[in-house]
């Protein structure tokens, strides 16, 4: 009980640190931001979009996107929630685009979502676990994946950003560029959705 | 006992960040006394642990796969870079052609009216005239009045000898 409320307590500041110094954008610099935050990048279109390829060639677009804007980076934010949002905004016209083609959202999509998530779960982590507790959690990440990818888009970005990249509230205003009242009601729904859908996956496995 | 935990509560615990005091104050106090929340709390939270952590693994690409990715980021920079250069070396290049034509341009030459010229001109042009200069009206009225002449006359003999 302690050690939860322990955690509860120190959510805060965990993902307080990850918080990034702001980085200048000289041209001659501009490799050494890629190296930085092609990662996190890279890990916020594939959550966003689940298409691997897709995520691979939209974190070169937004890379690009922030070396040919970069003169309007001000500083006024950390650099990574700059390429965040620049990354969102991208995934949204991707989606868009995808959502006008029906066949490719009918069948690309679902063998997609369904080889996505098999590989999220496949790939947790905790192999000191027991093989019955590693069940379970794999379980329950399925859960809460396959309610994340049932989210509207703008509450899976914020859920995504607060629970995968641990970026704070005000971090993910700023990466989504909204206030952070829409930031914690998307947060708040999803929170809620995810919770429903643990609880039904409870009592599906519970005897 | 104190009350079960709202929907709303039990978000902004999860959440995890700018948790309002009451809430988390109210939050620990149940927790403490009510094993299925409780349970139900830590599970929410491992899961959601559990999910980033497996989210995280999912996206790990072995370290040639950044590498390639940053030269192609580079590449197509440069690319970017040297069209931009070529546009801006032709665009100036035609401005200063442009710039260069106009300023090195010979100015037009003015004509200077010379009284001795013009009148060796008007010389020559009498001279090749078949009427003088002050008789070409005239001379002109007098050609008419030949072709009507000459074309009268055909007719007439056209008249007289019809074949």
């Amino acid at each position: 009980m302690e050690a939860i409320l322990i955690r509860l307590e120190a959510l805060g500041p965990r993902v307080a640190s990850a918080r990034d110094a702001v980085v200048p954008l000289a041209a001659e610099e501009f490799d050494a931001l890629v190296r930085r935050h092609q990662r996190r990048i890279y890990r916020v279109l594939l959550g966003q979009l689940r298409d691997h390829d897709a995520a691979e060639t939209l974190t070169q677009e937004c890379f690009l996107r922030a070396y040919q804007h970069r003169h309007r980076f001000r500083g006024e934010s950390s650099a990574a929630t700059w390429l965040v949002r620049i990354a969102l905004n991208l995934a949204y016209d991707h989606a868009k685009s995808r959502r006008a083609s029906f066949w490719k959202k009918l069948f690309a999509s679902r063998r997609r979502d369904q080889e996505s998530e098999a590989r999220h779960v496949a790939e947790l982590p905790d192999a000191q676990a027991s093989p019955e507790q590693q069940v379970l959690a794999r379980e329950a990440a399925r859960a809460v994946w396959s309610a994340a990818a049932e989210l509207p888009e703008k509450q899976r970005a914020v859920f995504l950003l607060r629970f995968v990249e641990d970026m704070t509230l005000a971090e993910i205003a700023e990466s989504t560029g909204s206030e952070l009242g829409t930031v914690k009601a998307h947060l708040h729904r999803a929170l809620i959705n995810v919770r429903g859908k643990l609880k039904a996956q409870e009592l599906e496995t519970s005897p | 006992m104190t009350h079960h935990p709202s929907g709303v509560e039990w978000a902004a615990g999860l959440a995890g960040d700018d948790v309002p005091p009451d809430v988390t104050a109210h939050l620990k106090a149940h927790l403490n006394e009510c094993p299925a929340c409780r349970r139900e709390y830590e599970r929410c939270t491992e899961s959601l642990a559990g999910f980033g952590a497996a989210a995280r693994n999912a996206a790990e690409r072995p370290e040639p796969f950044w590498t390639r990715q940053r030269a192609e980021i580079a590449a197509r920079i440069a690319r970017r870079r040297s069209v931009t250069l070529r546009l801006t070396w032709v665009t100036s290049m035609a401005a200063l052609a442009l710039a260069a034509n106009l300023l090195l341009r010979p100015a037009p030459q003015q004509v200077v009216w010379d009284p001795d010229d013009a009148l060796l001109r008007d010389v020559e042009t009498s001279l090749w005239r078949s009427a003088p200069a002050s008789l070409s009206p005239a001379s002109l009225l007098v050609q008419e009045m030949n072709q009507a002449a000459s074309s009268a006359a055909r007719t007439e003999s056209e008249k007289e000898n019809p074949q």
